[in-house]
């Protein structure tokens, strides 16, 4: 059994908000990734910063700055689950 | 305004932005300028090769200058023009929400392109792979990408590009860019140069090619134009931007005048890939266009801001061709021993330097200039600031390749 932890809503705002200077009142679930100026590379970068920390592979041509927090996180959740 | 009236227009310098080894900021740059103090030191960045000293910017710390969600896009090199641009804006007077964006171009010069993030790249593809390569280098290592971001952020949304010559990049630029505003081209363009060399690899291959001084056990005395112990340069970081606009809209908008560019010349050595041509033809070609193109008699230039890089060969190949040519016997600084050589940079840092040169009627010295080399002639100036009434000057820069770039700068009201 992995003892991987999927990220919380949390610890996603966190990484966006010190690695990537997104203010933290932006970030909400409903937040639309390109209202915080996260376009396609820079959800790529996003993707390898939460791979590096979180140790798990996160599909990026599943990216899409129409999306929003909350799309992301799940993404990464899910990919999670994949690696469990 | 005619065709031949406004070929002939002087452009005026109305903002500077500084961000150099000498301080961020022009009034840092100036004060550290004048004290003729080197700025070089060991550099934990090139620890284990073999020249492991330059000058940095000092505390340089772009997510307190530009924003975190800024400054973690760019490579160092935009970083650095960006400060630079924002305090040439700010010293102009001008605010890019009120202009006519269309009008306004951007002419930056550079020479490596972003090579920390090329280097950062190039390591992640050989140790982690292909699939871990961050796209944000493609649009951080090609060196268009400079003024591409000061576009972004300046809304300046006319002509836009990036000159390469090498270490004469900085003049050429603004060049350029005086010739764009002649023309009608432009109202207003930003112009100047930035680079951030200081990653290993480019260091390592000019330490190979015996450019670099190796004085690293004393990195203070090691960038030391004109002297007779001089070895090679300190490479450097900086970037430089002016704000460049006819005079006669300057003065219709209040603007204060730095000083004028009058004159701009350039050549080609067509000689060799990185050593002067030892004749000076070829930079004699490119600093008599540029007296010719600004109607100033070589007697007339009292001043000179030296591309004076340390090396043997362009310090005395330079110092004969301003004997040569320059008759009037001009004061000389070369303000690299302070800042090092910022490469791509260093002439739009030196231009700027001579335009407050002119501004405040004094000369900054060079710094580390013990013992002038005997077969160098000019009129060095060093120890301390020389007052002097600059009226005409001339900027010289000389890069790998044999390009050449020379500015001819005048006071204020002398046209």
């Amino acid at each position: 059994m992995s003892t991987f932890t999927p990220p919380t809503f949390d610890m996603l705002a966190k990484i966006l908000e010190e690695k990537f200077g997104v203010l933290r009142d932006d970030i909400k679930p409903d937040t639309l990734l390109e209202d915080i100026e996260l376009d396609s590379l820079a959800l790529i970068e996003v993707a390898l910063t939460l791979q590096k920390q979180l140790g798990v592979s996160i599909p990026t041509e599943d990216l899409n700055s129409g999306g929003t927090v909350a799309d992301l996180h799940e993404l990464v959740n899910t990919a999670a689950g994949k690696a469990r | 305004m005619n065709e031949r009236a406004r070929r002939g227009t002087p452009v005026a310098i109305t903002g500077i932005g500084l961000v150099t080894p000498a301080g961020i900021g022009t009034t840092a740059n100036w004060e550290r300028l004048l004290t003729g103090r080197s700025t070089a030191r060991r550099d934990p960045g090139l620890a284990g090769l073999p020249v492991d000293i330059s000058c940095r910017v000092p505390d340089f710390d772009a997510a307190s200058l530009l924003g975190r969600s800024t400054a973690w896009r760019l490579d160092r090199v935009s970083q650095l023009a960006l400060v630079a641009a924002k305090e040439a804006l700010a010293d102009a007077g001008l605010d890019p929400e009120r202009w006519d964006g269309p009008r306004v171009g951007i002419v930056m010069g550079n020479a490596l392109g972003g090579t920390a993030s090329y280097e950062a790249a190039h390591t992640t593809y050989h140790q982690e792979g292909a699939d871990q390569v961050s796209p944000l280098v493609m649009v951080n290592w090609p060196v268009n990408m400079i003024s591409g971001y000061l576009a972004m952020h300046c809304r300046a949304l006319g002509p836009n590009l990036v000159v390469a010559t090498a270490c004469a990049s900085g003049v050429t630029a603004i060049g350029i860019a005086r010739d764009m505003l002649r023309s009608g081209l432009c109202d207003i363009v930003l112009a100047g140069a930035s680079e951030a060399p200081l990653s290993p690899t480019p260091m390592a291959a000019y330490h190979r090619m015996g450019a670099l001084s190796r004085r690293t056990d004393d990195p203070e005395s090691a960038s030391r134009p004109f002297d007779a112990d001089r070895g090679g340069f300190v490479a450097a970081e900086a970037a430089a931007v002016l704000v460049l606009e006819r005079e006669g809209d300057a003065r219709a908008r209040g603007g204060t005048v730095h000083a004028l560019v009058t004159g701009f010349g350039a050549s080609a050595d067509g000689h060799h890939a990185s050593a002067p041509d030892p004749t000076g033809a070829g930079v004699e070609r490119a600093l008599r266009a540029a007296l010719t193109d600004a109607d100033v008699a070589p007697e007339a230039v009292d001043h000179v801001n030296a591309h004076g890089t340390s090396t043997r060969l362009n310090d005395l190949m330079e110092s004969r061709l301003i004997d040569r040519v320059l008759v009037g016997g001009p004061s000389v600084t070369s303000t690299k021993g302070v800042t090092g050589h910022a490469l791509g940079a260093a002439g739009a840092i030196e231009v700027a330097y001579t335009a407050l040169t002119i501004e405040h009627g004094l000369v900054p010295p060079t710094a580390n200039l013990d013992k002038l080399d005997p077969e160098i002639g000019v009129d060095v100036v060093a120890g301390a600031p020389r007052e002097q009434s600059v009226t005409t000057a001339t900027s010289h820069s000389f890069g790998f390749g044999g390009q050449n770039a020379v500015l001819v700068l005048q006071k204020a009201g002398t046209r």
